[in-house]
Order: structure tokens, then sequence, then C-alpha cells
């Protein structure tokens, strides 16, 4: 592991959690716990530092519009919101993120082995804002589109 | 000639989902499925309605390509035999879209969904420029 982050052994972590606890999150410094002579290793940060880190995974939006339905699709994940108006479709869309996410983090093991694993940073980024923001996410990802950046998401999921 | 196929509602998509071998997922009050290709794809689809609900034809070629990966032929074909599909399988061609922005930003001048149908997406854009080029 890189010296470059403070590290532990998880024996010394354990019995000083509440110093470790201390320095990740009043002290905003993240540290590295390991085990088995550094053959497991685990890094523990803070959720709105992680949730920082992952904001660049915003989610491009684009729309399908029917007689009286609105389809939102969400790329690079594949989830789609369906509604009468742009509105109803963004709620429906929560409610998909919201069930994916979870069962994507219940199963994280079976996951990893599919090509959804590259959905995690941004299942990751919308699990960690809170359910009270999360449909202000979801807006300012639309809104996000507006500058060119988002066609260089876009391409590149 | 083109096949003629029924309106689609959500209870052909749980039938299709059926004769494809999805996993049926109930985790809220939408009705969820999941696939596992040998890929090593996960395709996932939800119904959101009541089963007996029509699906729009613009939807319904969402679903169709970019979640359950198939054609209209094909999932027909999968309903009636009730045999899953041998994938991959060439898809139909993509429904009309707009950047969600442009359509968010219309909204913001009183220009609603039904009135950016009427537009090709290169003209929505255009005009939601305008309306930004008219205020500053």
């Amino acid at each position: 592991m890189s010296a470059l982050l403070p590290e532990r052994q998880f024996s010394e972590a354990k019995s000083a959690l509440s110093d470790v606890m201390d320095e990740v999150v009043h002290e905003r410094r993240p540290q590295v716990v390991q085990r088995h002579h550094g053959k497991e290793a685990m890094l523990l940060v803070r959720p709105d530092d992680v949730r920082r880190w992952l904001d660049t995974f915003r989610l491009a939006l684009r729309v399908v519009l029917d007689e009286n339905e609105v389809t939102l699709v969400a790329d690079p994940v594949g989830l789609s919101g369906y509604g009468d108006s742009l509105d109803t479709a963004v709620d429906d869309l929560l409610i998909e993120l919201r069930t994916y996410a979870q069962r994507f983090f219940e199963r994280p093991q079976f996951y990893a082995q599919t090509q959804a694993a590259r959905h995690e940073p941004w299942l990751a980024r919308f699990a960690l804002t809170h359910p009270d923001a999360q449909r202000d996410l979801l807006i300012a990802d639309i809104e996000a589109g507006m500058s060119t950046g988002d066609h260089a998401v876009a391409s590149a999921v | 000639m083109t096949p003629s196929y029924p309106a689609p509602t959500w209870a052909h998509i749980d039938a299709f989902c059926r004769a494809d071998r999805w996993d049926e997922v109930r985790e809220t009050d939408h009705v969820h499925w999941e696939k596992l290709l040998p890929s090593g794809e996960v395709l996932r689809t939800h119904r959101s309605f009541a089963s007996d609900k029509p699906i729009s034809q613009g939807r319904f070629g969402v679903i169709l390509r970019e979640q359950l990966k198939v054609s209209r032929d094909e999932f027909w074909r999968a309903i009636e035999t009730r045999e899953p599909v041998d994938r991959p399988v060439e898809l139909d061609e993509p429904e009309k879209e707009y950047p969600a922005w442009v359509v968010l930003g219309l909204g913001k001048y009183g220009i609603h969904e039904a009135r950016v149908r009427a537009m090709s997406p290169e003209e929505a854009e255009k005009l939601l420029q305008e309306k930004w080029a008219s205020q500053s």
C-alpha cells in the first residue's frame, strides 16, 4: 500500500477507533487500515469527501416524447423514468435509481463480475447524496448538459 | 411486407420477460426484471403502471432497444413461442431523442413537451439558444 496515506494495522485501529474516526471525520485525513501483512486493506474516508470525488460522474439524460408521455433515459446506467411530463418522469427515474443502487450495493460480488460493475461510481455518487437532495442532483445533471462537458461524458460512456 | 403486431401493453413486457427467462425482482410498488447475459451484460427493465395500460410507440422503442435488447420481431416471437431470444440481435432504429436539458430549458419558457415534440431535436435546441440569446 502507498505510504502517502496514513496507515494503521487492524488491531491498532480497532483499539484506537475513536481516534481513527476523529482523524478521518474532523481532520479529513483518509486512513488505510490493513491486516494479514497488507494483503487486505480498507480505506476510511468521510462520505461527503467521496461524494465530492465522484462529482464528475454525472448522469447523461435524454428524452423520448410521445403524446402525453415522456420517457427519460439515464446513461450510462441504462435506467428509464416514465411519466406524462418531464417532471413526473424524473420522479419515476428517482425510484429506479434508488432501487438499482440499493440492489447493487446489496449484491456487490454479483455485479462486480458483470459489465454493470462500471455503473458503480454513478450509483455511489447517487447513494451518497441525501435522499432529500437526490432529485436536485438529477435536475443538476440535466442542467449540466447545457455545457459542452456533458457531451464529453456522454461520449465516454 | 411489414408484419402487424398488437398495441403493446405492460402485460406484454411481463410476458416477454417470462418467456425470455428474466428474474422478477419485487422491491417497490414497481415490478422489476433483471437478466444476466452470457456476455456479462446485465439487462434491467421495470413496470410502473397497471399491466393493461398501453405503451406508447416511442417508449416501447426505448424499452426494446435499450433495456430488453431485442427487435420488435424478436419481442413478439418470444411471446408467441415462449422461447428465449438468442442474442445479440439486430436492433430497430432509435427513436427521435432530445437532450433532457433542451426539454427542461424550453419548459422554463412555457414551451412544454407537446410543443417540443412537434419540433426536431435540432429545432428545439436552436429555439432554446434563441431564447437565451434574446435574454442576454
